[in-house]
């Protein structure tokens, strides 16, 4: 693929297209999960390290935008969600998710 | 990249990589920039007229998970009248990359505002009316309320839509491109906002290497303890109480460089004060953005800062020696959007003219520290009522109006108001915004730093070798697309960004070479401003600090002589390769391989 991060070539407008990344929460799902992460948006930075994190772990991609958690900028404090395809990572049977092992401020909490 | 007119809309795709290796040479980001200026604009063109162009550019690093991306804005700027760039960090870089640009410029004007919205299939001018008059941060809410919070915005406030000719453009609650008036040329081209809404991912040449040196340079800033955890509770805030025990803290318009209330108005203040809450720019672990509450008018607000510059010029040059004073006159300036580094210069001015009986205002008592004028004055300017209209015109063009010999008293180098360092008792920093190629800022060089520990009031070789490779050094983040503040704060070797970039483009280089592309980018914004008239002349610093002996502190009596700064001068344009005049000769662009470039459009 051509290095070129930001001129329109054909194959990114093949690839890409047809999904939206900007899927709704949905926090009915979560109940029935083994384990959780509790946000703790005061600590963090919205620095989206979590997502960076996420998005390699599962579709290999340094994409924030195919992470399965949001985090946006808002003041005073950063808004963290998680989207409906997050499994706490179980499905890759990791100890610790990938998101709450890269947050430099320890604003994710295993729960 | 991508051409936008603003007149109807109308826009054009344009695949740089047809001229490869032509565009390769500038890397990205404000090298692209400088491209483009050069190649669009030329001798006569209005900076505020249908000709200029503004281009938003990220370079090859904005947008993957390196430390911060960073996209420079850059365009002839209505304040000086030269290349104008400054950087916005936050999100816009990513999302800019993330709709499929490197670069976006626009072109042309209209007559009502609109905003620019850009996503990774859509490019479009829509109906404003709704968030004209705005501030720039509630501009950005109500975009968001129909957006969703993802997208990055660049808006401007009412000082950019009255024409200020040092508005911003502010990006993500205040991150800003502060400096050279962008926001003013925004506003010119009739563009209120512009909405970056793209989630495309970046292909990279090489993703693997690249993620593994990025894990390793993040494990390396983190593991740098002590400067990791100091930088990410202050930020650049720390260099307050530095600043004050080096003596180079501007101190009321730049007469002194001692405050005797900074104290009041330091890291610890605001972190006791006022201090809510950190934040990081995209990917970086940082944290050195400070987020601080607000009480105006029994209202309260958030602000993304304040930081070093904005203590400096709208403190301790303004004589205000309590935070919470201080985080409104950010908050004002943010919300106006206006440069904050010269509206407290241009303030500061008034304030001191005042005091000389060379100028009224408008009421307001000519006090340091009085918080009714300096909030009336912001207001003002932005609006441009009374006195405003005419300090809406930056400390230069503000001086010759007044007259009255007050240009004694106007802090700026080519038209750009000088930002935080005081320079009597600093040769290379006074060097530093002599030669700086948008005027008085610090973004190119900081030698200040260098100088306080090696070699203070020196005048010699070494030092100017020093300058001209921090020139270097320093501007090539803003070509890269990122944050330069991993690097000279938390020491995150060098070698680390040259690996981010041959990984990323897959164009392998060293050092030497990538210094060289910085140095091109260099002489190249240089050119920009040598065709519209810059010279020798235009590098020298405000005259205060050859005129008036620093009234108190170490350095007491002393001033910079004009001799040796002459000398340093000419060793500068030697080093350079340049004329006695300060012309890039056509041997140093021939080395540098754009002569042919330059003389097409000379
Ligand atoms: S990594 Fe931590 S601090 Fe950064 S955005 Fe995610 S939760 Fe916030
Ligand atoms: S060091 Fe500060 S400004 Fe730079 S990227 Fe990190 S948080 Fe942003």
């Amino acid at each position: 693929m051509a290095w070129v991060v930001a001129f329109r070539s054909k194959e990114r407008d093949f690839c890409l297209k047809t999904t939206s990344f900007k899927s709704k929460p949905n926090f009915e799902k979560k109940k029935s999960r083994s384990r959780r992460i509790v946000p703790m948006p005061e600590r963090c930075t919205a620095c989206m390290l979590c997502m960076v994190a996420c998005a390699i772990e599962h579709t290999g991609s340094l994409n924030p935008s195919r992470a399965r958690l949001r985090v946006n900028n808002m003041l005073p404090m950063a808004e963290i969600t998680f989207l409906e395809e997050c499994d706490f990572c179980e499905s890759l049977g990791a100890d610790v998710p990938a998101c709450v092992k890269k947050c430099p401020k320890g604003a994710l909490r295993l729960g | 990249m991508l051409v936008v007119d603003a007149s109807d809309g109308s826009h054009k795709v344009i695949d740089w990589t047809t001229e490869k290796n032509e565009w390769l040479k500038f890397i990205g980001g404000r090298g692209f920039g400088a491209k483009i200026v050069w190649e669009q604009t030329g001798k006569h063109t209005d900076p505020l007229g249908p000709e200029n162009v503004l281009v938003l550019a990220a370079g090859p690093l904005a947008g993957l998970p390196v430390p911060g991306p960073r996209i420079s804005i850059c365009s002839l700027s209505p304040l000086t009248g030269i290349w104008g760039d400054s950087a916005v960090g936050g999100y816009a870089g990513l999302r800019l990359k993330q709709c499929g640009y490197d670069a976006v410029i626009i072109k042309g004007w209209r007559k009502d505002f609109a905003y620019l919205y850009v996503s990774d299939n859509c490019v479009e001018l829509r109906d404003a009316s709704h968030i004209v008059g705005k501030g720039s941060m509630e501009a950005q809410e109500e975009l968001r309320k129909e957006y969703g919070n993802e997208v990055a915005t660049l808006t401007i406030g009412p000082a950019g839509e009255n024409l200020v000719l040092f508005a911003c453009i502010t990006s993500d609650y205040g991150r800003q491109s502060g400096r050279t008036g962008t926001g003013a040329v925004m506003a010119s081209k009739g563009i209120k906002a512009v909405v970056l809404d793209g989630d495309a991912d970046l292909p990279v040449a090489d993703g693997e290497s690249l993620l593994k040196l990025i894990e390793e340079a993040r494990e390396k800033i983190i593991d740098n303890r002590e400067l990791f955890e100091q930088f990410s509770k202050y930020g650049t805030m720390m260099t307050l109480d530095w600043a004050q025990s080096v003596s180079c803290l501007p101190t009321r318009n730049f007469t002194e460089s001692i405050f005797e209330g900074a104290e009041g108005i330091s890291a610890s203040a605001v972190e006791i004060r006022v201090m809510r809450g950190k934040r990081g720019c995209f990917a970086c672990p940082i944290s050195c953005r400070t987020i601080s509450e607000v009480r105006l008018n029994g209202e309260k607000f958030y602000l993304d800062g304040p930081e070093y510059e904005t203590m400096a010029l709208l403190g301790s040059n303004l004589g205000i020696n309590n935070v919470e004073d201080l985080v409104v006159a950010h908050y004002l300036c943010d919300h106006y959007g206006m440069d904050a580094i010269s509206a407290g210069v241009v303030v500061g001015f008034a304030i001191e003219c005042a005091q000389r009986g060379l100028l009224t205002l408008d009421g307001l008592k000519a006090e340091w520290g009085n918080r009714e004028t300096i909030f009336s004055l912001l207001e003002s300017i932005a609006y441009r009522k009374g006195i405003g209209g005419i300090l809406a015109e930056g400390v230069r063009r503000a001086a010759e109006i007044i007259g009255g010999g007050c240009e004694k008293y106007a802090m700026h180098v080519k038209g750009l108001e000088q930002s935080g360092y005081e320079t009597r008792a600093a040769p290379g920093m006074s060097l530093a915004y002599g030669t700086c190629d948008v005027g008085a800022h610090h973004n190119r060089s900081t030698i200040i730093g260098w100088e306080s520990k090696n070699d203070r009031l020196g005048t010699g070789r070494e030092k100017v070798e020093v300058q001209i490779l921090l020139q270097h050094q320093r501007s090539l983040f803003d070509a890269l697309g990122v944050c330069r503040f991993p690097w000279c704060e938390t020491k995150l070797p060098f070698e680390y960004y040259v690996g981010f970039y041959s990984a990323t483009t897959g164009v392998r280089v060293d050092e030497k070479e990538i210094l060289k592309a910085s140095e091109r980018i260099f002489n190249l914004t240089r050119m920009i401003s040598v065709r519209r008239g810059v010279s020798r002349k235009d590098d020298y610093p405000p005259k205060r600090v050859f005129n008036e002996p620093l009234p108190s502190g170490p350095f007491k009596g002393v001033k910079l002589d004009p001799e040796s700064y002459d000398h340093m001068l000419d060793m500068y344009y030697e080093l350079r390769g340049w004329s006695c005049d300060g012309v890039p000769t056509s041997e140093k662009l021939e080395e540098l391989g754009i002569l042919e470039l330059v003389e097409k459009r000379m």
